[in-house]
C-alpha cells in the first residue's frame, strides 16, 4: 500500500475557480481518496483471509497427516479396528473380500489406484478431446462445429456425479463391465470437454500465416492441420491435459458412484478391485472407517503434492510452448493464456 | 521456368461483397509486377485467386479465368496442388513453421511432395538458401528452429521455403510490411535478383517500393483496375486523374 496524502491539491483541481467551488471539490477528492484507502486494506484483507486458510490447509495436511502416512509406508499400514475387522481398502485384499489381511490398508495402494485410473482416462479421453477440439477449430467451422463447441461448453459444467451415475449404467449396469474401466470412463468423459476445449483454443493462437503458409504449399486440409497446426499447438495443448490431469486426481463424486452403485460400498472395497485417494479420504473424512482425520489428512497430502506436481509440469511446458516471436508484427487469432482457472472444480 | 500469367474477367465475391470485379490483368514472365492500391480495395483477394487460394475459404466464390502460361489454373486437369508449386505464395506475417528446423521448412514441401531425393536434401538445402540470401547467415545453424531468427530472416526463409519445390511465379503479398527498412532492403534486393528467373507479383501498399522494384504496376480501387502500365509511365505521367490522385497522396 503505498501511503496515500489525503490533502487536495485544490490550486491544481481548480486553479482560478470560485473559493465554494474549490473547497466542494477539494471534499470530493478527500472522499476519493479514503474510498480507495478503504478498497485497498479491503483487498489486502481477503488476500490474508485466503492466504492463511492456504496455509493452515497445508500445514494441518503436514503435521496431522504426515505422521500416518509415514506410518502407512514403512510401518503396518493403518490396522484393522473393531469396526473394519479387515482393514481398509482394497489393493491389499484383492478380491477377496472381507477375509482381509494383517496389513490393513496402505495409502500407497490407494496412490496405485489413482495414477492407474488417471493413466486409463488420459488414455481414453486424451485422444477423444483432442479429436474433438481440432473438429471445432479448423474443420467443422460451419453450423456443425458451432453446435459441437456449444456441447463442450455445457459438458465441461456437466456435474461427474451425474457423469458417473450415467456411466455406472451403461456400462456396468447394461453391459456387464468393469468397475474399474467405469471408474476410468467417467474421468475420461469429464476429461473429453476440457481438453476438446483446451485444443480449440490452442489451435486458435496459432496465426492464420502459418496455416496460409502451409496452404500455398500445396497441403491439404488434413495434413496442414496434422503436420503443421496442431505440432505449433502442442505444448499448449498439453499443458491444458497437466491442468485437467490435476483436477482428475481430485474428481470424487464420479468414482463414489461408481463403486456405490456397483458394490453397496461407499469406499473402495476387495469386491469391486478400485480403490483411489479420493474415494479413501472421503471413506475416512466421512467417518465410514475408523481412524478418521488422520488418515483423511494423510490422504489429502498425497493428492495436494500430486496437484502440485502436475502444475508444476504444466507450468514448465507452458514456458516451452511454441511462441512466435515478435508478437507486435504477427497478430495471432486469440493471445493464449494459461489454462489455470480455466475449468470448474468437480466434486 | 518463369511463366506469364493472365485473367479474364476474374471476380472474387465474399458472400454479397464483391472483392475483385472483373479484372483482366497480363502479368509478363520473368519481371516485377506491382500490385497498389488504397486498404481494402482487393489486392490480396486478386493475388489469392491467383493460385486458388480462395479454394477453402467459406463464402468465397471465384468467377472468370486465370491462365498460366497457355493452361487455364481452374481448368478439371490441373491439379491444385500441382498448380501451387508452380505458382508460390509468401505473406505478410514472416512466420515459418515454428516447430521445425531451418533445414526443414525449406524441405517440407519437396520433401512432401517427392520432388527431392534424399542425397539431394543438403544441395537443394543450399542452393535455395542461397537463392533467398540467407545461406551465409544461417549455413552453421540449418537445424536450429526457425522461431530464432530475425523477422527479415524469417521472411526470407519463407521465401527460400517457396522456392524449394521450383515455382514459376511467386506472389508476394506485402511481404515487407512488418519489417524494419533494413529488412525491407534486404528483401527488395533479393526481389529484383529473382525476377531473372521468377515471374513476380508484389502487393504492397508502398508506392515507393513498387516504384523502386516493379517493371509494370497495376492500380487497383474498388476491386476495378483503374490504371496498368510500366512502372515509370504510371508513376511519372499518368493517364487516370484517380491514379494521380492516389500516387500523389491527394486520394481521398
Ligand atoms: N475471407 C473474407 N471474407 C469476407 N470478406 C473478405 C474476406 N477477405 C477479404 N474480404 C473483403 O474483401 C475486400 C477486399 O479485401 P482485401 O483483398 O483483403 O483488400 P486489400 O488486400 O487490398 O487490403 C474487403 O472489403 C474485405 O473486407
Ligand atoms: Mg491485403
Amino acid at each position: 500500500m503505498t501511503p496515500l496524502d489525503p490533502t487536495p491539491r485544490t490550486g491544481l483541481a481548480n486553479p482560478v475557480g470560485p473559493t465554494g467551488a474549490a473547497e466542494s471539490m477539494a471534499r470530493r477528492l478527500a472522499r476519493r481518496l479514503l474510498v480507495e484507502r478503504a478498497v485497498w486494506i479491503l483487498c489486502a484483507l481477503a488476500l490474508m483471509a485466503s492466504l492463511s486458510l492456504f496455509v493452515w490447509i497445508l500445514g494441518t495436511a503436514l503435521f496431522t497427516g504426515g505422521p500416518h502416512l509415514v506410518q502407512s509406508f514403512t510401518g503396518g499400514g493403518v490396522p484393522p479396528t473393531a469396526e473394519n475387522p479387515s482393514g481398509f481398502g482394497l489393493a491389499s485384499t484383492p478380491g477377496t473380500g472381507s477375509t482381509g489381511t494383517a496389513l490393513g490398508f496402505r495409502w500407497g495402494d490407494a496412490l496405485m489406484g489413482s495414477i492407474t485410473l488417471l493413466a486409463m482416462a488420459l488414455g481414453l479421453g486424451v485422444p477423444a478431446g483432442v479429436g474433438v477440439g481440432i473438429y471445432m477449430a479448423e474443420l467443422g467451422r460451419g453450423l456443425g462445429g458451432r453446435g459441437v463447441r456449444l456441447i463442450c461448453e455445457a459438458l465441461v459444467l456437466l456435474p461427474s456425479l451425474v457423469v458417473g451415475f450415467a456411466v455406472w449404467s451403461l456400462l456396468v449396469a447394461t453391459l456387464g463391465g468393469s468397475v474399474l474401466l467405469a471408474g476410468a470412463a467417467s474421468l475420461a468423459l469429464v476429461l473429453i470437454p476440457m481438453v476438446a476445449v483446451t485444443t480449440d483454443e490452442a489451435l486458435g493462437s496459432v496465426p492464420q500465416g502459418i496455416r496460409d503458409g502451409a496452404l500455398a504449399l500445396g497441403l491439404g486440409e488434413a495434413a496442414r492441420t496434422l503436420q503443421v497446426v496442431f505440432p505449433a499447438a502442442a505444448a499448449q495443448v498439453g499443458t491444458g491435459v497437466l491442468v485437467a490431469s490435476g483436477r482428475l486426481l481430485g474428481e470424487t463424486a464420479p468414482l463414489v458412484v461408481v463403486v456405490a452403485a456397483g458394490t453397496g460400498f461407499v469406499l473402495g472395497d476387495g469386491r469391486s478391485g478400485v480403490t483411489a485417494l479420493p474415494l479413501e479420504i472421503h471413506g475416512f473424512a466421512v467417518g465410514l472407517l475408523a481412524a478418521g482425520g488422520g488418515e483423511a489428512w494423510a490422504g489429502a497430502l498425497i493428492l495436494l503434492a500430486g496437484i502440485f506436481l502436475l502444475h508444476g509440469a504444466a507450468r514448465a511446458l507452458w514456458r516451452r510452448r511454441t511462441t512466435i516471436p515478435d508478437p507486435r508484427s504477427v497478430p495471432s487469432g486469440s493471445p493464449a493464456t494459461f489454462p489455470g482457472s480455466r475449468f470448474p472444480v468437480g466434486g | 521456368m518463369a511463366e506469364r500469367l493472365s485473367t479474364r474477367d476474374l471476380t472474387v465475391c465474399f458472400g454479397a461483397t464483391e472483392a475483385v470485379r472483373g479484372v483482366d490483368l497480363e502479368i509478363p514472365a520473368a519481371a516485377v509486377t506491382a500490385i497498389i492500391g488504397p486498404s481494402g480495395s482487393g489486392k490480396s483477394a486478386l493475388l489469392r485467386a491467383l493460385n486458388r487460394m480462395h479454394d477453402g475459404t467459406r463464402g468465397a466464390r471465384v468467377t472468370g479465368e486465370v491462365y498460366l502460361g497457355d493452361r487455364e489454373i481452374h481448368d478439371p486437369g490441373f491439379n491444385p496442388v500441382l498448380l501451387r508449386t508452380l505458382v508460390g505464395m509468401v505473406f505478410q506475417q514472416p512466420v515459418p513453421f515454428p516447430t521445425m528446423s531451418i533445414r526443414q521448412n525449406v524441405l517440407f514441401a519437396p520433401r512432401r511432395h517427392g520432388m527431392v531425393r534424399r542425397r539431394d536434401w543438403s544441395a537443394l538445402t543450399e542452393e535455395v538458401l542461397r537463392r533467398a540470401a540467407l545461406w551465409k547467415e544461417v549455413r552453421n545453424r540449418l537445424d536450429t528452429p526457425a522461431a530464432l531468427l530475425s523477422a527479415g530472416q524469417r521472411q526470407r526463409l519463407c521465401i527460400a521455403r517457396a522456392l524449394a519445390v521450383r515455382p514459376e511465379v511467386l506472389l508476394m503479398d506485402e511481404p515487407t510490411a512488418s519489417l524494419d527498412p533494413g529488412a525491407t532492403q534486404q528483401i527488395e534486393e533479393l526481389i529484383y535478383e529473382l525476377k531473372t528467373d521468377v515471374t513476380i507479383v508484389l502487393v504492397t501498399h508502398n508506392m515507393q517500393q513498387a516504384a523502386r522494384v516493379s517493371d509494370r504496376t497495376i492500380f487497383l480501387d474498388r476491386g476495378a483496375v483503374v490504371e496498368c502500365g510500366a512502372t515509370e509511365t504510371l508513376f511519372t505521367n499518368p493517364s487516370r486523374s484517380r491514379t494521380e490522385a492516389y500516387i500523389t497522396g491527394r486520394f481521398r
